[in-house]
């Protein structure tokens, strides 16, 4: 009894709901029965003893007038091995995972979760096995005199490229420098000076995209401020000339390149991230200058991950996940000061969908200033649902703004400027 | 298998610092040297809103832990911390040796033994945030919060004497519960244990003053009782005084400003307003308190900020305003409709998929009436295998302790809860309907 009445409420429901405000897509899903959707992975963070054991599911999010389900058709690995193996622990087709009997290094293994029918099929849960939280260590690091007379002068950016080589973006030379991790110099990409094609003004952030093409942003008046250089540095093409108009750039803070093809850019003085195709052309713009969950604020780096999910650190906090047309999915790394977050200065991303934000306890243009006041500075880890994982300081008298890279195998290259030293500092998780 | 959100956040603590730095405010960043759309330029700030840092946290007796106030970011300003934040535990300021001391600067030192119940509030007043009352949990003893059954009463539902299809329950001024039966078409009035006090209102029909097919009831702050029925389904809000007498109606069935579709959940503010979730209509209709309508807000969908079969409302003591859609999550937001936060995600099929009812208490903590997959008798089990029926969240959507029931079954319900923390609910099972009455101890 109870049932069909509650059946019938809800049908009249639809029904009226239906008939005022007809919505071709909820109707839709609803009459053809269980619409897909996005999913999520429950948990998404677990600490774990060595043998023991932990259910995982993959589950689609409520639907318009629709519930949450567990996910039927699911592909299970760990750290991308399917079935996962005895050094990762295993994991069974229903999800059932059993940690290997002695902790792993690192202690942090990734539960990989495919799930085809949803929006973003890619599902990342973190296993932390053993009682500690997983450590960042210095395994490498090169550094030259902070008064720019070595061969970096004002670096502002990094980036790995196709061949595990260092990109760095030097306002002081105007033009990208390319080192091994080691810091021995490989030559440049693009000239200092000029409105011509190569050639940079104020130069600004460097990535690779995923085919390797160099691509870099200026924000000098004049020429198209994100320029394109094929993986050996010669010059392809550019596009988004300086302003305020639709797909124009104020303030590059780096672009991202999604599995769809799309050039994601965030541009800190116009509150907003702009949306290109593979070549330049214009999508669409996501203008919401705000401070709700949703909003942007100083949009300060751009990253996508594997679904084509988007990461956008707003400068104050927090770092926010958007799908890839922009709608709002959640909100990570809240400000807490005085000795924890207030600006994040740079974001990367790894395959398993970590998010790594390097974070000071202070905002403002510290590097710019006279007598650049020390702060410390700090790297922290999140998974691809938010949760954090790690954070890890990085020295106590940092005077400029951090930014890093990390590679394939998910090491992190941090740029540093400290009180006597500017270059490179590697951390692998040991 | 898995009961509780196990994706915690990992505890957040940091070092004491024997005082803490002021934070430096340092003005606004390079957006502000070159071009700024002039439309944001030079508009009035309204007060910023703040967050208390942990949220959660384990204890031992003894153990201290440094809570701080943060006023968040604002438009190209970063966050600070909090000033002139007083600090109190379970209202005391200060607190006391039973629920352990805080000092002026936020170093909560926790009682030598364990407090009952195994939870203490932390209260922090922030005088220039629009949520100037903040609230963090201290759990003790490693579990926290476990719930008792303080006593249960019912009826044979082969059998019944007063209840036929109850729905919804309140507390009404005095402490006696509020039954709204749907069927029945009645409100009943009942002692917390059981003795039948009479109707409320005329009785059942649809005049003004009696009682069709109600849904929802809620008490106001001078006790003042308000029920949602339908005459002749038409949807109404009908006001009765604490003792029974009808003093008013309003709302009528519609889309328009102010008309009602469904209306499932009702809570008031501290202005006294009225705010009805529309379960159909899927939309936020306040009203003032004689029932002139003042604004909606939102709209269907299921995404973020949008109401997807919008179940449950209820309003802390900041006025922000918490929604729970039938399919979950829940939702907070300010005052004026702005999403804040969301939480308690579904987790099929062992957790929370169904969402019915929502109350706040007096700490802001968040109650959910909830069952799982499988519909009626799709009950959530614990690790225990007992029957989950609620789940407690603090006001800032953390989860603090589920709640279980004592019935065989666990059919749909409704709990609230009263200024003590005392849950009442009631449940519909397979043989029984009543009421169970739960305490943290």
């Amino acid at each position: 009894m109870r049932l069909s009445l509650n059946r019938w409420l809800l049908a009249g429901s639809v029904a009226c709901v239906l008939a005022l405000w007809p919505r071709g897509g909820s109707a839709q899903t609803v009459e053809t029965g269980t619409p897909a959707g996005r999913a999520g992975i429950r948990p998404a963070l677990v600490q774990l003893a060595p043998g023991e054991t932990q259910q995982f599911r993959a589950v689609f999010e409520p639907q318009w007038l629709h519930e949450a389900y567990v996910a039927g058709e699911v592909s299970w690995a760990v750290n991308g091995i399917p079935g996962g193996n005895d050094t990762l622990g295993a994991i069974d087709g229903e999800g059932v995972y059993r940690a290997p009997n002695e902790a792993p290094r690192p202690c942090e293994v990734h539960i990989c979760a495919t799930v085809d029918r949803a929006e973003n099929p890619r599902l990342w849960a973190t296993v932390l096995i053993g009682s500690g939280a997983p450590a960042y260590e210095l395994v490498g690091q090169w550094q030259e005199p902070a008064d720019g007379s070595g061969q970096l002068k004002d670096p502002l950016d990094i980036a790995v490229d196709r061949s595990g080589n260092l990109l760095i973006s030097d306002g002081g030379h105007s033009k990208v420098l390319r080192f091994t991790p080691e810091g021995e110099a490989l030559g440049g990409v693009g000239e200092p000076g000029g409105n011509t094609p190569g050639h940079f003004g104020e130069l600004r952030n460097v990535d690779v995209s995923p085919d390797g093409n160099i691509v870099a942003c200026d924000m000098r008046t004049g020429p198209p401020r994100i320029q394109v250089f094929d993986p050996d540095g010669a010059f392809l093409h550019a596009f988004a000339q300086k302003g305020i108009g639709p797909g124009q750039i104020m303030q590059p803070q780096g672009v991202a390149f999604s599995p769809a093809g799309r050039i994601y850019a965030a541009d800190s003085d116009n509150m907003q991230v702009n949306v290109y195709e593979n070549d330049g052309a214009f999508v669409e713009s996501w203008r919401r200058n705000g401070v709700r969950p949703g909003d942007l604020n100083e949009p300060y780096g751009v990253i996508v991950d594997a679904n084509g999910d988007v990461f956008v650190p707003n400068y104050y906090g927090p770092c926010q996940k958007f799908t890839a047309n922009g709608e709002f999915v959640l909100a990570f790394g809240q400000p807490d000061p005085p000795d924890g977050l207030v600006a994040i200065t740079s974001i990367c991303g790894d395959q398993w969908g970590n998010v790594y934000l390097a974070v000071r306890d202070t905002a403002g243009l510290v590097q710019n200033s006279a007598k650049p006041e020390p702060r410390p500075a700090r790297i922290m880890k999140f998974n691809n649902s938010g949760c954090l994982v790690t954070s890890f300081f990085l020295w106590e008298d940092e005077r400029g703004e951090n930014k890093m890279a990390v590679d394939a195998n998910g090491r992190l290259y941090v740029l540093f400027k400290r009180v006597d030293a500017l270059g490179v500092a590697i951390f692998e998780e040991r | 298998m898995v009961l509780l959100p196990r994706s915690h956040r990992r505890g957040h603590r940091f070092p004491h610092t024997a005082s803490l730095r002021l934070a430096v405010l340092l003005t606004a960043v390079a957006a502000a040297a070159t071009a700024v759309p002039a439309a944001f330029a030079g508009e009035d700030a309204p007060p910023g809103r703040a967050r208390i840092a942990p949220s959660v946290v384990h204890l031992a007796p003894g153990q201290q832990q440094q809570f701080k106030a943060v006023m968040l970011q604002t438009r190209l300003k970063g966050a600070t911390t909090a000033q002139n934040v007083t600090w109190s535990v379970n209202a005391i300021p200060g607190g006391d040796d039973t629920v352990g001391r805080i000092s002026a600067d936020g170093l909560y030192t926790a009682p030598a033994r364990n407090p009952k119940p195994r939870e203490v509030h932390i209260c922090a007043d922030v005088p220039e945030a629009a949520n100037r009352r903040l609230f963090a949990t201290a759990l003790f003893e490693g579990e926290g919060t476990h719930y008792q059954s303080l006593s249960q009463w019912s009826e044979l539902i082969a059998q019944p004497v007063h209840l036929k299809d109850p729905h919804c329950l309140a507390v009404d001024r005095a402490g006696n519960l509020l039954i709204a039966d749907y069927d029945g078409s009645r409100v009943h009035r009942f002692t917390p244990d059981g003795t039948y006090l009479g109707e409320l209102g005329l009785g059942s029909g649809e005049a003004p003053g009696y009682v069709i097919k109600p849904r929802v009831i809620q008490v106001d702050h001078e006790g003042n009782i308000f029920v949602s029925d339908q005459k002749k389904n038409r949807p109404r809000i009908q006001v009765f005084t604490h003792e029974g007498q009808f003093l008013r109606t309003f709302g009528d069935k519609g889309i328009g400003p102010g008309q009602l579709l469904r209306a499932h959940g009702l809570a008031f503010d501290s202005s006294r307003r009225l705010y009805v979730v529309d379960v159909d209509a899927m939309r936020i209709n306040v009203y003032d308190h004689n029932g002139a309508f003042l604004r909606t807000w939102g709209h269907d969908g299921p995404g973020l900020g949008e109401f997807n079969a919008p179940h449950g409302i209820a309003i802390d003591a900041n006025d922000d305003v918490f929604v729970v859609g039938y399919y979950g999550p829940c939702q907070k937001f300010t005052p004026d409709g702005k999403l804040l936060r969301v939480f308690a995600e579904p987790d099929p099929p062992d957790s929370a998929v169904y969402f019915h009812s929502i109350s706040v208490d007096r700490w802001g903590n968040v109650y959910l009436t909830v069952r799982g997959a499988g519909g009626y008798g799709g009950a959530i089990e614990d690790t225990q295998g007992n029957h989950v029926s609620v789940m407690k969240y603090n006001n800032n959507g953390d989860f603090v302790a589920s709640l279980t029931l004592n019935v065989d079954a666990h059919a749909e319900n409704w709990s609230t809860v009263d200024e003590n923390g005392i849950v009442y609910s009631i449940f519909v099972g397979n043989e029984r309907m009543g009421v169970e009455i739960s305490a943290p101890r």
